[in-house]
């Protein structure tokens, strides 16, 4: 009886355990198979709309009505967003990168239903890829991008007092740090401490060399661990052994690298003021870098991967559709060869003159393209921090001057153009001029000259009688049309637009100092060669070219910028007038200085006057020295402008300006392909490559001396690499025969052999570990590739 | 021996068999399911210098706890059931000295603001004591009933001193906190009371007792699982009506918290579906579920092998439920009987309180999933407990 008793109690209790457990299993079954609580797709429901909204939803879309739909319930969907059809007619996934959102669109009971589409398990993030290198039109790298570490601290909170007090003491000294500086890290209370960011490898070897040596020091399973690699044979499973309980040390101080990008500029001061440079963050800052900063960084994309729960991405190779590997690359119209000679003299010349400042502007007056653009004094954007803004800035299109002599070939294209004077008409210069009290005096008394002498001796007197016969307007719009006070529109930030006064504001001296080119009138040296390229160009006004192309990383065109015309200034005929009065300036007149044998060169110096910022009058010994100058004057070529600003001692552009500018053009005329026609005499054509090569710019030759008889002679090539000796030796016409790989290690013929078209130089290269001061260690910088162009 | 008697005999054998198969299956599954829910929790969290990035540690442990646990089964297989009650009271007197020393000694280990386990001196060996007390309760409340059965209506000598026993063991497990284990020794202990034939309207006192400790001692974070359980409306009254004013808002963010580890269970669960993602396939277990390879072990598995995994699993639970009752059923005296029926009652409750905190049906508990969770002491003593269920079901014959 009692036995049966606890028995029934027994089955009544297990029938009630039995029912629990099949409603967990009704439960289970609900949860798995009937419903669908958690569906990521719809996991907000946001909004409806009208069915007919769907009709492009299906070739995949968006059309207007229904990105409206979306704007007026507050949902921007921006152009560009994806559409992916799940269910054809049914339900469709729009996916919007740019705002990282992702919508669901149902057609559910005769409506479009709109959900938020939010995945937990996903993740936006933004791609960091490296950016685009800048090239010269011949490929030269001017700015790559290569791989740094930065050193990070993990959770520095569950770092004990005494760990932190030791990382401090081993730390400081390899990151010239103070203890206290770091004891100011360590106590942040974050997850991820950056401690010191792209750090140069050598220090990356310290760092790992101390932790190692310090977690040694500290616990004794490292130490015997240490000790078992002592005995190890073989050199490699030493080193790798080593390097496996290095990087278990570097754990154990939490401690851990990152790769981070920078940029490098492997030519270091070369072209450095046209490209400029980027802060820490790879921020494009000044230069090219500043102004196609978005270029170079490329598209900015967003991608949607896997992360966990504690929100670190998930990133499997080749599974989530990585974007391009880096951002797009840029082609220059610069020239390397022709960039580095302008550096080399417009240095020079500073130097010898003492002047602050200078800049040599070389371009194609046909296309505007900008050749060399050199800036003294110069700076290494590789440490830009150690140079003041003043040394970063690109003078040549922010700094306005007045133009002083050389803007009287505009004055003369005005005059002539509106037929107010002849070539040929007589003028008396006393050696002042006098205008409304006021008295403009000139080099010295020209007495009686023609309107051509006038320009070719810069007479300021005759020039100013000339201009005097036209009326403000017609000079001012002449200005204008010339591209005065205006921008130039070139493709670097921060250009300044120069200074014409209005002439309504003008005063009765107004008209005759802007006739030669003071008071009225200031331009940047852009603008000025931008201008006088007109009379060069046959009256057509260019816009100035930069950047030839954005290529992307497969070497494809992504878009290319063509020459611009911007206005007929002049008619051609008027041009090659003033080209012909500009021809005699260098034969005959000031620009003796510039003549080039064997070609016609057209030019015009300039001395302008400077305003003393103190006193806001003339300074008596403060002046802007220059040359314009373009060749062959019949059918130029090039185009070349020299600002030296404040030279001391001698200061007329004739003298410091015009020599510079015959220098250069020398220097360059072969690699452009000139001398091949017109061999030149044996007298002008030294030049003087021990001047040059005795500056301290630690750049290697970029072309090939010249004896005296015009031959070429040979240079130590040792350390160069095979494309710099291939573009070093192209001008010249000879046989080049390149072996192995690397850098040049031996050479033949040898160095001061003078240099025969047809000559066959042999350079063996080997390979290097090019060791760059204050960069660290890169394998074979240069490596040959075909032109990107 | 009559015809019945002998069907009954090989029933049990065949019971017996049939426990020990389906007791290692479930081992089995665990091991498969520990190793896919602990192993990026192990490869990511476990820090020490020369082992980190261990994927299979957690893996490793359970398995030398099993090797134990399988010594153990044996043996307990082959000790005489009755022996345990020989020496039930001087067991409990033991218990209740181990659940203090946890509590109140140094060798307590506290971890996540509980202390559950005890540290043996001079061995660097952990356990938890729970697991071994609920098995010493068991044996001795089955003891007592069966030896005063006579007595058993009385309330002074009968019910008395059990609900002290039981009250001591309950209210140290209470503090160590482990809510959930407590509530599973009330259960268990409650179910063997009826079956015992304590009578009903002293149950209700002990059932009222219990709760109003209960409500004493609940702490904030405990009162807020019961309350995330229930719909968002219902938990906000329901925080109004308990807290002061200025501690509502407060409380609702961490219910809220609550009900976010509760969803991703429903999440992973629901993203299995019928056939699931696939071994190790499981996104939750990449940290978005709490404990993935202790209390959430059941949650992976609904995730990675759908309504067929947890489906089978359940089964099989309800299949050791059914040979456990035909253990206490065939039985020939009513220790047996009892602590057949304890023991069977104290794995099957435990798996489906785990598996009712899992759908959300229950607030979180703590309570690990027999077998399949990952958990050594936890493993062992169950492990057991099924050796002496075994023992009860072999002893069938020899009467």
């Amino acid at each position: 009886m009692l036995a049966v008793d606890y028995k029934k109690r027994v089955i009544r209790a297990s029938a009630v355990l039995f029912i629990f457990y099949l409603l967990l299993l009704l439960r289970l079954y609900h949860l798995q198979i009937s419903q669908k609580k958690f569906d990521p797709e719809k996991s907000k429901y946001l909004f409806s709309t009208e069915i007919n909204l769907q009709r492009n939803l299906n070739d995949g879309n968006v059309s207007e009505d229904l990105r409206q739909v979306f704007k007026d319930n507050g949902y921007l969907l921006l152009p560009g967003a994806a559409v992916k059809v799940k269910e054809e007619n049914k339900k469709w996934i729009i996916t919007d990168k740019k705002n990282v959102r992702e919508y669901t669109v149902i057609k559910e009971e005769s409506a479009l239903k709109i959900y938020e589409f939010k995945d937990q398990h996903k993740k936006w993030i933004k791609v960091t890829r490296p950016r685009g290198n800048i090239y010269d039109r011949h490929g030269e790298k001017f700015a790559v991008t290569i791989e740094a570490k930065s050193l990070y601290l993990k959770e520095p909170s569950k770092l004990s007092l005494s760990k932190k007090y030791q990382l401090g003491r081993w730390l400081s000294p390899i990151l010239d740090k103070t203890p206290a500086q770091i004891e100011d890290i360590l106590n942040k209370n974050t997850p991820h401490v950056p401690l010191a960011r792209k750090i140069d490898p050598i220090k990356v070897a310290a760092i790992e060399a101390e932790a190692l040596k310090a977690a040694i020091d500290k616990s004794e399973a490292v130490r015997s661990e240490a000790i078992k690699i002592e005995t190890i044979k073989s050199e490699a499973e030493k080193a790798e052994a080593v390097k496996t309980l290095a990087d278990k040390a570097m754990e154990s101080w939490q401690l851990y690298f990152g790769k981070e990008y920078k940029r490098f500029y492997p030519k270091r001061e070369l072209a450095s003021h046209v490209v400029g440079f980027v802060d820490l963050d790879n921020k494009g800052q000044e230069g090219i870098e500043g102004c196609f900063d978005s270029v170079l960084a490329g598209p900015c994309e967003n991608i949607n991967v896997d992360k966990d729960g504690r929100g670190t991405s998930i990133l499997i190779d080749g599974e989530q559709g990585l974007p391009p590997p880096q951002g797009y690359n840029l082609v220059l119209t610069i020239d390397e060869i022709i960039q580095y000679a302008a550096e080399i003299d417009i240095s020079a010349a500073c130097r010898q003159h003492e002047a602050p400042r200078g800049t040599i502007i070389v371009m194609k007056p046909k296309t505007g393209e900008i050749l060399a653009m050199a800036v003294y004094p110069l700076f290494n954007p590789n440490s830009y921090s150690e140079y003041n803004s003043q040394q970063r800035r690109n003078i040549t299109i922010t700094d306005p001057f007045e133009p002083g002599s050389t803007f009287k070939t505009i004055t003369t294209a005005a005059v002539l153009g509106k037929k107010v004077v002849d070539e040929k008409e007589g003028f008396y210069c006393p050696g002042y001029i006098e205008i409304a009290g006021r008295r403009i005096a000139c080099h010295h008394k020209h007495e009686n000259l023609t309107f051509r002498e006038a320009i070719e001796e810069s007479c300021n007197v005759a020039v100013i009688t000339a201009a005097l016969r036209l009326t403000p307007e017609e000079f001012y719009t002449t200005a204008r049309d010339f591209g005065f006070c205006t921008k130039t529109g070139i493709q670097l930030p921060a250009e300044s637009s120069g200074r014409l006064i209005k002439p309504r504001r003008w005063s009765k001296t107004s008209l005759p100092t802007l006739a030669i080119g003071q008071g009225m009138v200031s331009t940047t040296p852009l603008q000025l060669i931008t201008a006088i390229s007109v009379l060069a160009n046959g009256g057509k006004l260019m816009k100035p070219l930069l950047v030839k192309k954005v290529i992307d990383f497969k070497g494809e065109v992504v878009k290319e910028y063509q020459p611009e015309v911007v206005r007929q200034v002049i008619s051609p005929s008027l041009a090659f007038r003033v080209t012909d009065i500009l021809k005699g300036v260098v034969e005959r007149g000031t620009g003796k200085g510039a003549t080039i044998e064997g070609y016609s060169v057209a030019g015009k110096t300039g001395t302008a006057q400077k305003v003393d910022p103190e006193t806001g009058r003339y300074s008596k010994d403060k002046f802007v020295a220059s040359f314009i100058g373009y060749l062959p004057a019949d059918d130029p070529r090039i185009i070349m402008l020299v600002v030296i600003d404040e030279p001391k001692g001698v200061s007329w552009g004739s003298k410091v300006a015009a020599p510079v500018f015959k220098r250069l053009a020398y220097r360059i005329l072969p690699h452009i392909g000139l001398f091949g026609q017109q061999v030149p005499s044996t007298e002008s054509s030294s030049i003087d490559i021990s001047e040059s090569s005795s500056i301290d710019i630690p750049i290697y030759p970029r072309c090939l001396p010249l004896r005296e008889d015009g031959l070429p002679i040979m240079v130590d090539l040792t350390g160069l690499t095979m494309r710099e000796v291939w573009r070093l030796c192209l001008p010249y016409k000879l046989e080049m025969e390149l072996n192995g790989s690397g850098v040049a290690d031996s050479q033949l013929p040898l160095p001061d052999t003078p240099l025969y078209p047809g000559t066959v130089v042999r350079v063996s290269f080997k390979s290097p570990l090019l060791v760059i001061p204050n960069e660290g260690i890169i394998c074979d910088s240069y490596p040959i590739e075909p032109y990107p162009n | 021996m009559t015809y019945s008697q002998s069907l009954a005999r090989d029933n049990t054998i065949q019971s017996t068999r049939l426990l020990a198969l389906i007791t290692f299956t479930l081992v089995f599954i665990g091991l498969i399911m520990i190793y896919s829910a602990s192993a990026i929790v192990a490869w990511k969290d476990y820090d020490q210098l020369l082992f980190r990035g261990d994927s299979s540690f957690y893996l490793r442990h359970q398995f030398y706890w099993l090797l134990g646990g399988i010594a153990a089964f044996i043996l307990a297989s082959m000790v005489p059931y009755r022996e345990f009650q020989r020496w039930s009271f001087i067991w409990l007197g033991i218990g209740i000295i181990i659940l203090i020393l946890t509590k109140f000694s140094p060798w307590g280990v506290e971890i996540n603001n509980s202390q559950r386990w005890l540290a043996i001196p001079w061995t660097g060996f952990a356990f938890q004591p729970a697991e071994m007390v609920k098995l010493i309760l068991i044996v001795f409340v089955a003891d007592f009933i069966s030896r005063k059965q006579n007595v058993i209506k009385e309330f002074k000598r009968g019910l008395l001193p059990l609900l002290i026993a039981i009250g001591t063991v309950m209210f140290l497990v209470l503090i160590q906190p482990h809510l959930g284990m407590t509530i599973l020794l009330g259960l268990v202990t409650l179910l063997l009371l009826i079956i015992g034939g304590v009578r009903v309207k002293y149950l209700f006192g002990f059932i009222a007792a219990g709760l109003l400790i209960g409500a004493l001692v609940i702490r904030d974070y405990q009162l807020e699982r019961f309350l995330a359980v229930l719909s968002p409306d219902l938990s906000r009254k329901a925080v109004v009506l308990l807290y002061s004013p200025e501690e509502v808002e407060e409380a609702m963010k961490s219910v809220e918290k609550k009900r976010y580890h509760l969803n991703q269970f429903l999440l992973a669960l629901g993203s299995g579906g019928v056939l699931g993602r696939g071994p190790g396939e499981s996104q939750q277990k990449m940290f978005f579920l709490p404990a993935p390879h202790t209390d959430s072990v059941f949650a992976i598995l609904g995730e990675e092998h759908g309504f067929l995994g947890t489906g089978i699993v359940l089964s099989l639970f309800l299949l050791l439920f059914w040979t456990g009752i035909k253990i206490a059923l065939n039985s020939k005296d009513m220790f047996g009987s009892l602590l057949a029926f304890g023991l069977t009652a104290l794995i099957v409750i435990q798996a489906g309180i785990n598996m009712a905190v899992t759908t959300g049906s229950l607030p979180t508990t703590g309570l690990p999933l027999p077998f399949i969770s990952y958990g050594g002491s936890s493993l062992f003593f169950t492990l057991i407990g099924v050796g002496m269920l075994l023992n009860i079901g072999k002893t069938v014959d020899r009467i």
